[in-house]
């Protein structure tokens, strides 16, 4: 019940602004993957593209080798939540929950209307409650429970938790693990929230500029970040080939933020300059890689 | 394993439209009913009162368009289903709706004519038409039909253009109009086109009630409308909500 997700040299333009520039990679089928990029770094227009919302320039997207766009045996794999929700009629005054949930049982095959039941509980809704006045906190509720509920090999979630709080965040976190425990399937997650939810990702993509910046396993990618605090000379030495994201001194004591492998005998060498490494937070290391002013070599 | 297949966009709007056809229907003729008893109490009763009334449902049948484009194409994208599916699905699920809404007011025309009668009022006519009575059933349905499927026709185009981008939404407006307003001239439709907005502007429109040139002009019009849609939904893309 999960399918991968292929994107070739795709590029989006608006106009004259470029969203997407020549973006490529996979995704591989059952996966938690998290999508990482600043504010206007072209996340939303790539997962547009993914999810036939909007028609690529150039380049194409596959799922499960088949092209995407205008393709219903491909579309109908694909589950794009926008913020709070698009998948809902609108505000009219007549549009209840229940009119959403029902309207996406007759599209989704795979719904699962017990599911969406105990996720309405969860999320404390009132199927009867009309959209229109709803908070956006609740309406992102709604989109996380067609989300969820929806059972498509490819879900995505972009900034889904618009407006909710705390518990509400945690209640979606619990169930987007248990339920994709349960019922494998493909997972993007769009998010600013990195600490929050890094914990759900096992593959991470960073894109800046609508350019893919990175794509690796979080295990590895935390493994090449590094903080290297001490005397600056030892701290120098040290860093000497690595690529240096951060640099603070306070006196004689310099700390870096490094981003490479370390290797043994490195840490070694470091262990014998008295040199304290530690590990950087996913977040920290965005923080870093997407510095405008300083990229990693 | 295959998957469930889900339910066809005809079967869908179906649903949605006609069940709220039906559901307006009814408190529509009590509505039109008390008009006619408040004139009828106040003065004197010497025309048929859902002629006059059946004006309204051409504006509905419009925002049936509007609403199926503007609104539920976007959720139908949302939900996995294709623009081409909606563009295929959607005319057999017009034609229906319209042929529900035509055989109610036709319908409507049945009832009048029964209490007229009993009330020994003159169900006259004050505007032309195919039909030169409002008992010649079958060209009170076919006048109906093709007049509803233009406006319904006409408001999914303009639904899809104002979506797509409000400049092309109100350029598309006169072309609305003019759809709208040759379909009425075939049926003989002046209160119709006196009716409409901004039609003074527009050249005089042929007037005529015969039958074969009506079913010709309407149902070219209608289809040359939904060519329009098809043309400004094919890749409509669905636009980034406010949060």
């Amino acid at each position: 019940m999960s399918a991968s997700i292929e994107v070739r040299d795709l590029t989006l333009r608006y106009g004259p602004v470029t969203a997407v520039d020549g973006l490529s990679f996979n995704l591989e089928a059952g996966k938690i993957h998290g999508l990482l990029g600043r504010n206007g770094s072209g996340k939303t227009s790539l997962l547009s593209v993914v999810s036939a919302f909007r028609k690529a320039t150039s380049g194409e997207v596959r799922i499960d080798g088949e092209p995407v766009w205008e393709n219903p045996r491909a579309t109908r794999k694909v589950c794009f939540i926008r913020g709070p929700g698009d998948t809902v009629a609108g505000d009219w005054p007549s549009d209840k929950i229940s009119d959403a949930l029902e309207f996406a049982s007759d599209h989704r095959p795979d719904w699962d209307p017990e599911y969406a039941a105990k996720l309405i509980d969860r999320f404390g809704l009132d199927p009867k409650a009309h959209i229109g006045k709803l908070s956006q906190g609740q309406r992102s509720a709604v989109g996380v429970i067609l989300g969820l509920a929806g059972r498509c090999p490819v879900t995505i979630f972009d900034e889904s938790y618009l407006g909710m709080d705390a518990p509400s965040r945690y209640v979606f976190y619990e169930e987007l693990l248990a339920d994709y425990l349960a019922h494998p399937r493909t997972v993007v997650l769009s998010t600013h929230l990195i600490e929050e939810v890094s914990r759900l990702f096992e593959e991470v993509v960073i894109i800046d500029r609508g350019r893919l910046l990175l794509q690796d396993k979080v295990e590895d990618l935390r493994s090449r970040g590094a903080s290297v605090t001490g005397p600056a000379d030892a701290v120098d030495r040290f860093a000497e080939g690595l690529s240096v994201l951060s640099s603070r001194q306070l006196g004689s004591t310099r700390s870096v933020t490094t981003y490479g492998e370390l290797g043994d005998d490195r840490l070694r060498q470091a262990r014998a300059a008295g040199l304290e490494i530690g590990p950087i937070t996913l977040q920290d290391l965005f923080v870093h890689l997407t510095d405008t002013e300083r990229l990693p070599v | 394993m295959t998957s469930p297949q889900p339910i066809s966009i005809t079967r869908h709007r179906i649903k949605m439209d006609g069940a709220g056809i039906a559901f307006l229907w009814v408190p529509f003729v009590v509505i039109v009913g008390l008009v006619v008893g408040i004139v009828a109490w106040f003065g004197e009763i010497s025309i048929s009162g859902w002629e006059t009334a059946s004006q309204i449902p051409r504006w509905y049948a419009g925002a049936i368009g509007i609403h199926m484009t503007a609104l539920y194409l976007p959720v139908y994208l949302a939900h996995g289903r294709t623009r081409t599916e909606f563009l295929r699905q959607a005319p057999p699920a017009i034609a229906i709706v319209t042929t529900i809404l035509a055989a109610l007011m036709t319908a409507g025309f049945a009832i009048e004519y029964v209490v007229y009668r009993l009330a020994d009022w003159p169900q006259t006519l004050s505007s032309s038409h195919l039909f030169e009575s409002p008992t010649e059933f079958g060209l009170v349905f076919v006048e109906f039909w093709l007049a509803y499927a233009a406006w319904m026709v006409a408001g999914t185009f303009l639904g899809a253009s104002f979506y797509r981008n409000p400049a092309l939404g109100f350029l598309m407006i006169p072309v609305a109009l003019v759809m709208v307003a040759l379909v009425e001239g075939s049926l003989g439709g002046n209160a119709t086109i006196s009716a409409l907005p901004l039609v003074e502007v527009l050249p005089a429109v042929p007037q005529s009630g015969t039958v074969g040139r009506a079913i010709a002009v309407g149902g070219g019009c209608s289809v040359v409308g939904w060519v329009i849609t098809w043309l400004v939904a094919r890749d409509l893309p669905v636009k980034t909500q406010a949060a």
